[in-house]
């Protein structure tokens, strides 16, 4: 691998922060506005469960980073079914990222405007935060990975201390218990609902063959699905424990514990860690445009090209976000907790392509001796 | 990276740097901060069917001078009417011209009558409006929230930081349970507990005195005494006195730090600080009767002895035993008045729900009206450790 190559790659810890920041806006963006939250034992039950239901989903992520670190899924779709099951992938891809970056863009703009500025046009608020976005993603991977490495750390300063400020109001007493009917519907369904807001998941078998080593994809998808479950236990547990229900009850519960914390003369820190919640907000959006520009790559080669069509749905997603902030009911309809979407794409298609993988690399053995599954490892990126 | 590629590169941050600055996002919906009154102190009153919102905003230009002086008047009142608690901030711009800013209120005081229409109607404005601060401490007046604002104290401090900080105090050194703005819209969100709020009130002036030149003026105008106790529902249902406000902050495990008198007439008086409380409320599920065990323990300081006719020996248990029974007293008036209220004030069903989540089902509904028959049993552990500047040779 030459020297040129390299500085185009992220290491493993730095895509896990990246992955964790983008994780996070959507964990600390739950409202009930947009579905029904679980709460007390049933939450807490529901998180640890999907952590390990999510692990599972790692498995064709390892099969596929170890026999072919050099493709994303979509050049695995590429040599397992030919150019049209890799323009399907990656038409799919582009339309679940189009979602979720309209999703995530209004999401931001709805939280902007419910907290920070309740008069302000939500027009206003994403044109900068857009613009900026595609300035970024036009630096590459590199350069927001390196960005969010140092925001992870404060980030996670910032919930420490929310947490120990929270800790003289917690009372064990305020996490009610599972009911005694449906008590496993609700934690599945609150397990189901954690793992269709991961999106990362399949983010992360786009990126793999980014990192300088992609063999330790897993050990990074590992490490994210960990820090991310026990920063939601901690984070809930908190919240629960100093609100009760009545924090999940909320708009922004995450906020609502923000709130009401205080630390003798520092008050109101709940403004101090919006600033960082809004960056939350940006390297989720900058992931899934980056990956969104990537997608595109498939359809057209030619960058000058590729870069007008991107500019040009550009233009769309805004629009489409525009839409969708001033829409929230809309938002609500679109906003599922069947975790169907996220099992196809993260796990279902990629074990079925690795099948596909090995079917064919057996026929070519069969066929032609001298051909290796060699011939399939290519950079693809 | 080649010159030219890193010369567009530069261009384009500057450019969109210097197009942020014209982002119109902070700018079209500001205020300045000398249009804005910072309010300090809220208070809510009912008359005529509407609510009367009293602001007792920081106004620095009352000094007279460019400087804050430790003794300069800062605050003024303002009142507004409307319908609704929202009508009446809204209509707060027109009394005099400022937006009401309430990022920095500190102390929410409900009159007796607007306490009688609800504490949600009273309260959830600024349970919803995300500049109000949530920590701030609600109070409860027996008469009108206005006169408890216009209150003045001598100390210079604005009266609303004075106000927050004896109803803090007052719960941190066990007198009176305090409660924030979140707590009360916690318990009047969950529908099936009430909750205590302190009593402020006016101290009577001594009418007595005979010349100014002999007049000190107080430190406070208002004092804590009592507590104001809030049906599930959050209408106010009754009043807890000194002792049941004390045995209130025990069996809410509240009781961190406090002091307590022992008083045996003709033989000793003796101050005990307890430094270390620990508090456990368990609930006794039978089949046929629900009741409660409540077990104490603490450390304490013997701070003051003063004996009269009285021999040291065997004091320390004495002493320690009499507190064990003032506590338990304490406990049960408070019991005693809770039932009587056939009120939840202790989050009772939240522990009946912890230890046994189908009974708590079970009596959910009716649980209140049957507080009466539940029975309170305590035991007390008083430990006397330490013994201040002064030890006498107990024995």
């Amino acid at each position: 691998m030459n020297a040129n190559a390299r500085t185009h790659r992220i290491s493993a810890p730095q895509l896990l922060m990246l992955l964790f920041l983008s994780r996070m806006f959507s964990v600390l963006n739950i409202s009930p506005v947009f579905g029904t939250l679980q709460s007390g034992m049933t939450l807490l039950l529901g998180t640890l469960i999907s952590f390990f239901l999510q692990c599972a989903f790692l498995f064709p992520l390892w099969l596929l980073s170890r026999r072919y670190p050099g493709k994303t899924l979509i050049g695995c779709a590429g040599d397992a079914g030919g150019e049209w099951l890799k323009k399907g992938a990656a038409l799919l891809f582009l339309l679940m990222f189009f979602i979720q970056i309209c999703g995530s863009l209004s999401a931001f703009s709805f939280f902007m405007t419910a907290i920070v500025f309740p008069k302000a046009s939500s027009i206003l608020l994403l044109i900068p935060f857009f613009l900026v976005l595609i300035l970024c993603v036009r630096w590459g991977l590199e350069s927001f990975s390196r960005a969010a490495a140092i925001f992870f750390w404060l980030f996670l300063l910032s919930t420490a201390s929310i947490c120990l400020c929270a800790i003289p109001n917690t009372d064990l007493l305020n996490i009610t218990p599972l009911p005694t009917q449906g008590a496993f519907g609700g934690i599945f369904s609150a397990a189901l609902g954690e793992i269709s807001k991961n999106g990362e998941l399949y983010c992360l078998l786009l990126l793999y063959p980014s990192l300088r080593t992609p063999q330790k994809a897993v050990h990074s998808g590992f490490w994210f699905l960990l820090l991310t479950c026990v920063f939601m236990l901690v984070t809930q547990t908190v919240i629960l424990s100093v609100l009760s229900d009545f924090g999940m009850e909320q708009t922004y519960p995450y906020y609502a514990l923000a709130s009401v914390v205080d630390l003798s003369v520092l008050q109101r820190l709940d403004s101090f860690h919006m600033s960082l919640w809004i960056v939350c907000a940006f390297f989720r959006s900058l992931l899934y445009v980056f990956l969104f520009k990537k997608c595109l790559g498939t359809f057209v080669i030619k960058k000058k090209a590729r870069a007008v069509l991107f500019y040009s749905l550009a233009v769309l997603l805004f629009f489409g976000s525009v839409f969708l902030a001033d829409h929230p009911q809309v938002v609500r309809a679109l906003n599922t907790s069947t975790a169907i979407v996220p099992t196809l794409l993260a796990f279902v298609f990629p074990l079925v392509l690795f099948i596909l993988l090995k079917r064919k690399e057996k026929r070519n053995e069969t066929n032609s001796p001298q051909k290796t599954h060699g011939a399939l490892m290519g950079a693809d990126r | 990276m080649k010159p030219i590629r890193r010369k567009r590169r530069m261009v384009l941050l500057w450019a969109l740097t210097v197009s942020l600055l014209f982002s119109c996002t902070g700018c079209l919906s500001s205020t300045p901060l000398s249009r804005q009154s910072i309010v300090q102190a809220i208070g809510i009153d009912y008359e005529n069917g509407a609510y009367t919102l009293s602001f007792q905003i920081f106004s620095p230009s009352e000094s007279g001078g460019s400087n804050i002086g430790a003794s300069a008047d800062n605050a003024k009142q303002i009142t507004s009417t409307g319908k609704t608690v929202s009508e009446a901030m809204a209509n707060s711009v027109l009394v005099q011209g400022k937006r009401m800013f309430t990022g920095q209120n500190r102390v929410i005081v409900i009159g007796k009558a607007a306490a009688e229409q609800g504490l949600l109607s009273a309260l959830g404005y600024f349970g919803g409006d995300p500049s109000t601060s949530r920590n701030a401490q609600v109070l409860f007046s027996q008469t009108t929230a206005s006169e408890i604002l216009g209150a003045k104290g001598n100390q210079g401090i604005l009266p609303a930081e004075m106000l927050e900080q004896i109803a803090e105090n007052a719960g941190q050194h066990g007198k009176i349970p305090n409660a924030k703005l979140f707590e009360v819209l916690k318990a009047a969100d969950e529908d099936d507990k009430g909750i205590l709020l302190p009593v402020i009130a006016q101290i009577p002036q001594d009418s007595q005195s005979e010349s100014s030149a002999e007049q000190i003026d107080p430190v406070s105008a208002v004092h804590l005494t009592q507590a104001a106790a809030f049906t599930k529902d959050g209408f106010f249902c009754g009043i807890f006195d000194e002792e049941e406000s004390r045995g209130a902050l025990w069996l809410l495990n509240d009781m961190h730090h406090t002091k307590l008198t022992i008083s045996v007439p003709k033989q000793y008086t003796a101050a005990l600080e307890l430094y270390e409380v620990n508090t456990t409320l368990s609930p006794i599920l039978e089949e046929d009767n629900i009741s409660f065990h409540l077990t104490i323990s603490c450390r304490a300081s013997l701070t003051e002895t003063v004996l009269m006719d009285s021999s040291a020996a065997h004091l320390t248990e004495d002493i320690a035993a009499r507190a064990q029974a003032l506590i338990a007293d304490e406990c049960d008036a408070a019991w005693t008045r809770a039932s009587a209220l056939s009120t939840d004030l202790f989050r009772l069903k939240d522990h009946i729900m912890q230890k046994d989540t189908a009974r708590y089902e079970q009596i959910k509904s009716m649980f209140d009206e049957t507080l009466s028959d539940c029975l309170l049993t305590t035991s007390v552990t008083v430990t006397i450790d330490r013994y201040g500047k002064e030890y006498l040779p107990f024995s």
